[in-house]
């Protein structure tokens, strides 16, 4: 008898354990579901942190010569090499074109959110926008000033994927205001925390441009591409029935983090090159 | 009796009256022309500008792009003031466009726009469609993801009629978008008005661009006869009490109108050099005609004419002459200038924008006609008066004994 009762009172708390946790599981659930989403948003951030620490220089300056590499398909290949400097912490920029000969002495001037470009022919600046193409190659002015993903963009969807030998985030970022050039971004980071590849949407979703960086090179305790490609998604040709895109290769040699003359960013200095 | 009078003088001495004729003919002849092609250089651009601009009188509302709520109480008063102005618009347009921001790929090639034109295809289709169409079907343009391209622009990009490109544009804060457009007609249009101008739909636009889809930059006003647009431009103007500006289509292509407006000052100016050189040619060949009818006119007092009678018979020889002469110089002007626009001027670099299809057009406006006309018979007159004064002091007993 007594067992009776107590196996029809432990098949009762059963039931009742069961509805209990099923209860709580259903309440507990959207609590558990936002609390990983927060978590996980916050963890996204804090790797497009780690993506723009890994490549930025707020402590020193940094310089470079960069070499270009343009493939305009069925016109052939074009090449040119500039000097960058940069100082991060001033949001500052300064190109200088080196070759080829004709564009010699052209330079971009970013001081904050202004960007001149200078002609030594007329000796005159001239305003342009960080949005524009870089002496009509694939690459863009704002390509050349310091990585802010975090600010500019927010982490809509993440999914684990593998990028060649590299196991990556892949992170589709939506830009926080309107002012961002790619309103719409996919981006693979791998764990060491590197960007490894971008693709650029429009706002309406179209593919616009897709940026390869295979290798970095460490200067200091910061890391700069060997080289990048960027790959036009709607400039090109058809050869033989295929679409063949537009190309730019880009690879930075000779990187430096001497310090730089607070005169190397100004109009003055630019002028001066080119006699 | 008098009229009659004249009218057998003149056609019975019409040898004597050749020279002078002949003068007013040319005077008449050369004004008339010169006006006529200036006025068809004008209609010309007219008619263009207010295709790329949307209207013979343009509305700008502005900078600032309005509020849902604003923008349909703006439209409102653009609206009101228009019909309060007393203006009888052909047609009213509503515009988006956009400057050099635009590009358009296809198949791999792009293209900088100079303007891209978002606009209501139902109120301006009937001005659009009298673009040269050289591919293609505007009313087509009815579908909201249309566009109109030029043939320039299609064959940097080879593109064809059915062929869908991308346009890419700059939304307001700066972040790129892309709409993909079907091409649904391919126009020819000169330079400036159109080489690199991409007409679509407006709300598209408007929603690519990120605005409101009800927005419009501007709101314009097309006219029947276009050279109303400076009066109706400060009567809209003033209606609106300077809230926003209200500018003629020509305001907005300076340079053009400064060169029309010399060449009106010059036609002019050669049509007074005229008047005067045609005054005092009368002048002068009327003294002798008088000096030759001495003994006529004395025959004529003799049996009875009296001295004004004599004056306005030579006044309405003078007339006559006038009449004369300006209807030959209408026909000649008629037959040159129906000779210049079969010119082919197609290749004529800058004179393009003046041109309609490769050929110089002229317009002869009844209001300038008549004004030439009178003033040619004015200063005909003139030139009479002081000779046709004279005759009548001469006594017919002089006059008859004279050889």
């Amino acid at each position: 008898m007594r067992k009776g009762i107590m196996r029809l009172l432990s098949r009762r708390a059963a039931v009742r354990c069961g509805l209990i946790l099923t209860v709580a599981g259903w309440l507990l659930w959207p609590a558990a579901v936002i609390a990983q989403s927060a978590g996980s948003t916050q963890d996204f951030v804090k790797i497009l942190k780690q993506a723009d620490a890994l490549v930025t220089f707020p402590d020193s300056d940094f310089s470079a010569l960069y070499t270009f590499v343009q493939e305009n398909p069925g016109q052939g290949t074009s090449t040119k090499q500039a000097m960058v400097f940069r100082r991060d912490r001033d949001n500052t920029y300064l190109i200088v074109i080196v070759k080829p000969e004709e564009d010699k002495g052209k330079g971009y001037l970013k001081s904050g959110s202004n960007l001149w470009f200078y002609d030594p022919v007329s000796r005159r600046f001239t305003f342009t926008s960080a949005k524009d193409r870089f002496q009509n190659m694939n690459a863009r002015n704002s390509d050349f000033t310091r990585s802010n993903l975090a600010g500019d963009y927010k982490v809509v969807d993440s999914v684990r994927q593998k990028l060649g030998r590299f196991d990556c985030w892949l992170l589709d970022l939506e830009a926080r205001t309107d002012d961002i050039g790619s309103p719409r971004m996919k981006i693979w980071i791998s764990d060491d925390g590197l960007v490894r590849k971008t693709e650029d949407y429009s706002f309406s979703g179209q593919h616009l441009r897709t940026t390869a960086f295979p290798s970095y090179q460490q200067v200091g305790s910061r890391f700069v591409p060997q080289t990048v490609v960027i790959l036009d998604e709607l400039r090109g040709a058809m050869i033989n029935g295929t679409f063949v895109k537009e190309r730019t290769t880009y690879t930075i040699s000779r990187p430096s983090l001497q310090g730089l003359p607070d005169a190397t960013f100004t109009k003055a200095w630019l002028e001066n090159l080119s006699g | 009796m008098i009229l009659q009078i004249a009218f057998r003088n003149f056609t019975r001495n019409s040898r004597r009256f050749f020279l002078l004729g002949l003068a007013i003919c040319a005077g008449f002849f050369f004004v008339c022309t010169v006006q006529s092609l200036v006025a068809g250089l004008s209609r010309q651009i007219n008619l263009r500008g207010a295709r790329y601009y949307g209207g013979h009188v343009i509305v700008n509302r502005g900078a600032d792009v309005p509020q849902s709520a604003d923008l349909a109480e703006q439209d409102r008063f653009i609206l009101d003031a228009i019909h309060r102005s007393g203006v009888q618009p052909a047609a009213l347009s509503r515009r988006t466009h956009l400057g050099v921001d635009g590009l358009v790929f296809f198949n791999g090639e792009s293209v900088t726009m100079r303007r891209v034109i978002g606009l209501d295809w139902a109120s301006e289709g009937r001005m659009i469609s009298r673009l040269q169409i050289v591919a293609g079907d505007p009313a087509a343009m009815s579908d909201p993801r249309g566009a109109m391209i030029s043939d320039v622009t299609a064959r940097r990009l080879s593109a064809r009629v059915g062929d869908q490109v991308i346009l890419q544009v700059n939304r307001e804060g700066g972040a790129v978008n892309t709409v993909p457009l079907w091409v649904k007609a391919v126009f020819r249009e000169v330079s400036i008005f159109g080489y690199y101008t991409v007409y679509m739909d407006r709300s598209v636009l408007d929603e690519t661009l990120g605005f409101d889809k009800g927005y419009s930059a501007t709101i314009g006003v097309y006219l029947d006869d276009y050279r109303t647009a400076d009066r109706v431009a400060s009567r809209i103007a003033s209606a609106m009490a300077g809230r926003f500006s209200v500018a003629p289509v020509l305001s907005l292509m300076k340079e053009i109108r400064t060169l029309l407006e010399a060449l009106t000052l010059v036609s002019w100016a050669v049509l007074v050099l005229l008047a005067v050189v045609i005054a005092v040619g009368i002048l002068n060949l009327y003294r002798v005609i008088i000096y030759e009818r001495t003994r006529e006119i004395g025959t004529m007092r003799a049996i009875g004419m009296q001295r004004p009678q004599v004056r306005n018979l030579v006044l309405a020889e003078a007339l006559l002459l006038a009449i004369c002469g300006i209807a030959a110089g209408l026909c000649m002007s008629f037959l040159a200038l129906w000779a210049v626009s079969r010119i082919p001027l197609s290749g004529s670099a800058g004179l393009d924008i003046f041109l309609d299809r490769g050929h110089l057009t002229w317009v002869m406006n009844g209001d300038m006609l008549l004004a030439d006309a009178v003033l040619i018979t004015l200063v005909t007159l003139a030139g009479a008066v002081g000779p046709a004064q004279a005759a009548q002091t001469i006594e017919p007993v002089v006059a008859i004994r004279s050889e």
